[in-house]
């Protein structure tokens, strides 16, 4: 405990205070621009962070990676377009909140509940270093492949009137994902013979092209004209009462942040959107779901804030990283003369310390810049629509490309922008897709690395009881609300 | 479109990918009076890697030696590092735009899938090597490369070694020194980096891990992995043998260098090489280099650089024809 | 499918014509499906014999889509008159809907392309108020004022922050 207090009172001296402060600043923009993410903002600093002490350039490191975390629900709340991809699922419930008119309860909720699961990895982070380090790592290609099962589960809540369309997607989105080079064989597959497509079609380009162009196109090939919007229609801030509420589907959204953040290579993104799933799944109105229930903002936005710390433990009790903000983070450390591994807790106590004094305090901070800026955020949501969508569509291009400083990125966000709106159009809904590229590479590469160290056995997948779990999980998520249909197409019925 | 201002240039050559007629003729290239703008680098390696790292030293230290021009690192990724290196090719005889060139380039080459040869790049100086190494969890039965092997051998296609990708220098690397130890059945697991490989192996998926040694470092101090080999001597680790004394002469290596845009005069090259040469022997670069855990392998005469990158194209050719992984 | 421009009264009788429901979907999965097989007909077995090569995953899943794709196509035989009147089950929904306005869509479209394709050679910085301010007049804006300034400040704004603050370089 005094080891955290000497980190505390390290963590606001001048330096490092103005390191965190700079870090939340560039952190939320990062997050909350379409395009950029905490990788790319992490990865912008790494030069600046040279020049600095270890422990101002870890602090600046770690309140940039909270930070763009909460940022990234902003623009989710505010536009409907996820800043960063774990905003994903906050795009469900925040954005149905603000069309009714009630984005300030929104950002009021997002902000609460990124502070809180923030605060609650960052806890978690300090008590379990080195066990969950050691945890972990048992995590191995057949229980990867079961998460990434489970996670595709989800799809099943998702795929609304017409289940067809909906696995149809989700096959899409897996398909896109086969696009590049396979990484067991190092084959090219549907690249067309380019080497553009090699790398594989993008998630972020995908996100950009399926929220924020499809919906361009939707305005104008819908013919609305855009009214502008009158009087206040922020709403009000959340009471404390109602965030108090709330504080399960928090804890819950953190548990579940704090689990998959910790597995190398899971991530925000997977966390969030399981978390939101989970959290429809025990509700007892499972159907408002989507629709602007606060809960559905809560869970995810605990979970993507509580991965970060999460984040840390492979990174600092292994040296290993988990995500590719983490890996920018480990490029950074290793520059400092900082080397995570088992010994750091050992002999850098007092860098791990400040660190961990560091997540606090940037989490405060995140509160601070979060309420300075909420009335900012109503501003976006009250621009005129038609100022409002033309920006977003050209922030998003540049942001394509400013995240790999490839202009072929912008042409595939415009080619998912077509596909998203003839998909739309035609009743096919997008979020199974995304969650088919994101877990795409998770299940297959592990079902064949699986089989490849069991020599083509498919016992691998029965004898680890996390696989089986998970496997057996998804099976049940995929059937349930089928069944739940029928008993419910069975009542009308009888009625 | 020639007195376009540098900022109004820098906006420009952006999309060259696309349009790679735009970067070439329409500046001088600024032989005369070098450097006279900001130095690029252009990166198209992973943010966070050990090849990124070393564009970002080389732009915090190299400002000082190239008469305090900036030096900027910008990033071009995508289509296997092709979208850099097309960029970095467009840009012929322009002193002022570097990347920094990796055995994973040449393996790629290699295979064909990146349409570039090595003389499409200048060769400037080579600054690392990485050597491979196999290592296990600290339990491993295995204490040395030929326990390794022979286990494989009696128990064949139950071994399993991970590493990073799949007709990769890593697996090129480790495919060579398979051959020399009699092609023993040995399962390669593919990552997508060599960090996921090694937390495969110390989670007990694989049984060893090819990797670097700055990825195993902190758990080789720690007790918590072992080396059973290195392919060249690693200064810190002065008591592991390397494969060569252990009975196979060989020693396949990661390496790390400079290279420029096709087209540069014997002058700008040697002026290049110079200031780089100065760069990497200042004390902030070494610094780096030391906690970085690379070795200084510095080949400074451009054209053996050339060649042995050309020569390494053609070795992996071969081998990769042999293993049935290229057919042309 | 004769000329696009010629006005046609009830609008949603030519849609059907032309995109026969899940007609369309149906075909477009099975060729999707075609075309992933044809793909994967060179791709090597996998590196260990006995597990699944790179083409396992690309067929199984371009077997799913040609499933799903016939399923549509029975679907589409099968529905019962009023809803096969509509093309499909989703046509109730579309048919609300206020008829799409291809020729805007198809500007949008070539304004972002025509973007994306100018910047390399004028600069993003100049390029940006072309598209924004081309944007904001697709979408409906006709205000002089606000189409000449927004785009111009948004382009500073975007030079600012991406060139000078986060060294970024932009096409």
């Amino acid at each position: 405990m005094s080891s955290l207090i000497e980190g505390l009172i390290s963590a606001i001296q001048p330096v490092n205070l103005g390191a965190l402060l700079a870090g939340t600043t560039l952190g939320v923009f990062a997050g909350a621009m379409p395009g950029l993410s905490s990788t790319v903002g992490l990865a912008l600093v790494l030069p600046v962070t040279f020049a600095l002490d270890p422990t101002p350039a870890l602090l600046m490191m770690i309140s940039i990676y909270m930070a763009a975390e909460y940022g990234g629900s902003i623009t989710a709340i505010a536009i409907g377009v996820p800043g960063s991809s774990p905003a994903l699922a906050t795009t469900f419930d925040g954005f149905s909140l603000t069309r009714r008119g009630e984005a300030r309860r929104a950002f009021g909720i997002s902000l609460f509940s990124s502070v809180s699961g923030g605060v609650l990895g960052a806890i978690l982070l300090m008590a379990a270093l080195g066990p969950l380090a050691r945890a972990a790592i048992a995590f191995g290609p057949a229980e990867y492949f079961g998460l990434g099962v489970f996670g595709l589960s989800i799809v099943a809540n998702l795929v609304g009137d017409d289940p067809i369309k909906g696995i149809v997607s989700a096959l899409l989105g897996l398909l896109f994902f086969t696009v590049g080079l396979d990484v067991l064989t190092g084959t090219p597959r549907l690249t067309m013979g380019t080497t553009t497509l090699m790398d594989g079609l993008g998630l972020v380009p995908m996100l950009i092209g399926f929220f924020a162009i499809t919906e361009a196109f939707n305005t104008v090939a819908g013919g609305r004209r855009p009214t502008t919007q009158k009087g206040d229609l922020g709403g009000t801030l959340p009471r404390p009462r109602e965030l108090i509420r709330l504080w399960p589907s928090i804890l819950r959204g953190s548990t579940i942040g704090g689990v998959i953040g910790a597995i190398p290579g899971a991530g925000a993104t997977i966390a969030s959107i399981v978390a939101w799933n989970e959290e429809r799944r025990i509700s007892k109105t499972p159907e408002r779901f989507g629709k602007g229930i606060p809960a559905g903002i809560a869970a995810p936005e605990a979970a993507n804030n509580a991965c970060v710390g999460a984040a840390m433990i492979p990174l600092l009790g292994l040296g290993i990283p988990g995500s590719a903000s983490a890996a920018v983070l480990l490029g950074g450390l290793m520059v400092q003369g900082v080397a995570p591994g088992p010994l750091l807790l050992t002999e850098q106590k007092e860098l791990v310390y400040a660190l961990y004094a560091g997540f606090l305090v940037a989490v405060l901070l995140m509160l601070a810049v979060g309420l300075l800026g909420i009335p900012i955020w109503i501003r976006v949501v009250r621009l005129r629509p038609s100022i409002l969508m033309s920006l977003v569509v050209g922030i998003s291009l540049i942001g394509t490309f400013a995240l790999r400083g490839n202009p072929y990125d912008a042409w595939t966000a415009l080619f998912f922008g077509l596909v998203g709106f003839a998909m739309l159009r035609r009743g096919y809904p997008l979020v199974p897709a995304v969650l088919g590229l994101i877990l795409g590479p998770m299940i297959e590469t592990n079902y064949r690395r699986a089989l490849t160290l069991s020599s083509g056995s498919h016992a691998a997948f029965t004898e680890s009881p996390i696989a089986l779990v998970l496997i057996l999980l998804a099976g049940v998520s995929f059937v349930a609300p089928a069944v739940r249909n029928r008993l419910v197409q069975r009542k009308e019925e009888r009625s | 479109m020639k007195t376009l201002g540098q900022n109004r240039h820098f906006l420009l050559s952006g999309l060259a990918l696309s349009l790679v007629a735009c970067g070439t003729g329409e500046q001088t290239n600024g032989e005369e009076n070098f450097p006279s703008r900001a130095i690029e680098i252009v990166s198209w390696a992973t943010p966070g890697g050990p090849t990124d790292l070393l564009s970002r030293a080389l732009s915090q230290v190299a400002p000082k030696y190239f008469d305090g021009q900036r030096v900027n690192v910008s990033t071009r990724q995508g289509g296997a590092g092709a979208a850099g290196m097309q960029y970095l090719k467009g840009r012929e005889t322009d002193p002022h735009v570097l990347g920094v060139f990796t055995a994973s380039g040449t393996v790629n080459m290699a295979t064909g899938r990146i349409p570039f040869a090595p003389g499409d790049f200048t060769p400037i100086i080579r600054i690392q090597l990485d050597p491979f190494l196999i290592a296990v969890r600290d339990d491993s039965p295995y204490r040395s490369l030929q326990d390794f092997f022979s286990d494989a051998r009696s128990r064949p296609g139950e071994v399993s070694i991970s590493g990073f990708g799949a007709a990769s220098a890593h697996f090129l690397g480790f495919a060579r020194l398979l051959a020399e130890a009699g092609e023993p059945d040995v399962r390669w697991i593919a990552y997508e980096g060599s960090a996921d490989a090694v937390v495969a192996a110390l989670g007990g998926h694989t049984d060893a891990a090819h990797t670097n040694y700055n990825i195993v470092r902190e758990h080789l101090r720690a007790g918590s992995m072992r080396v059973l080999g290195v392919a060249l001597p690693i200064t810190a680790l002065p008591d592991i043998k390397t494969y060569e004394e252990q009975g196979f002469d060989l020693g396949p290596v990661h390496w790390r260098g400079v290279v420029g845009p096709p087209g540069l005069s014997e002058h700008a090259r040697s002026d290049l090489r110079d200031r780089l040469l100065k760069t990497i022997h200042d004390p902030d670069f070494q610094n780096y280099m030391a906690e970085a855990a690379m070795e200084y392998a510095v080949m400074e005469n451009a054209d053996a650089f050339g060649n042995w990158m050309a020569e390494e194209v053609d070795d992996s050719q071969e081998l990769l024809r042999r293993l049935g992984l290229l057919n042309d | 499918m004769t000329d696009l421009n010629r006005e046609i009264p009830d609008n949603f009788q030519r849609r059907r014509s032309i995109f026969a429901g899940s007609m369309i979907e149906g075909w477009l999965l099975i060729t999707i499906a075609t075309g992933v097989l044809w793909d994967s007909r060179t791709y090597p077995p996998s590196l260990s014999s006995g597990t699944p090569g790179p083409a396992f995953f690309p067929r199984l899943l371009a077997l799913l889509l040609g499933v799903a794709g016939i399923v549509l196509l029975i679907k589409r035989y099968r529905t019962t008159a009023p809803r096969d009147k509509k093309g499909s089950v989703l046509a109730t929904h579309s048919s609300k809907k206020p008829a799409t306005k291809w020729k805007n869509l198809g500007l949008m479209i070539v304004t972002i392309a025509g973007f994306l394709l100018v910047s390399p050679q004028i600069g993003t910085v100049f390029a940006l108020p072309i598209l924004i301010s081309s944007l904001m007049w697709l979408i409906g804006e006709r205000s002089a004022l606000l189409l000449v300034t927004v785009p111009l400040a948004f382009s500073v704004f975007v030079y600012g922050v991406f060139s000078v603050a986060l060294g970024v370089p932009l096409p």
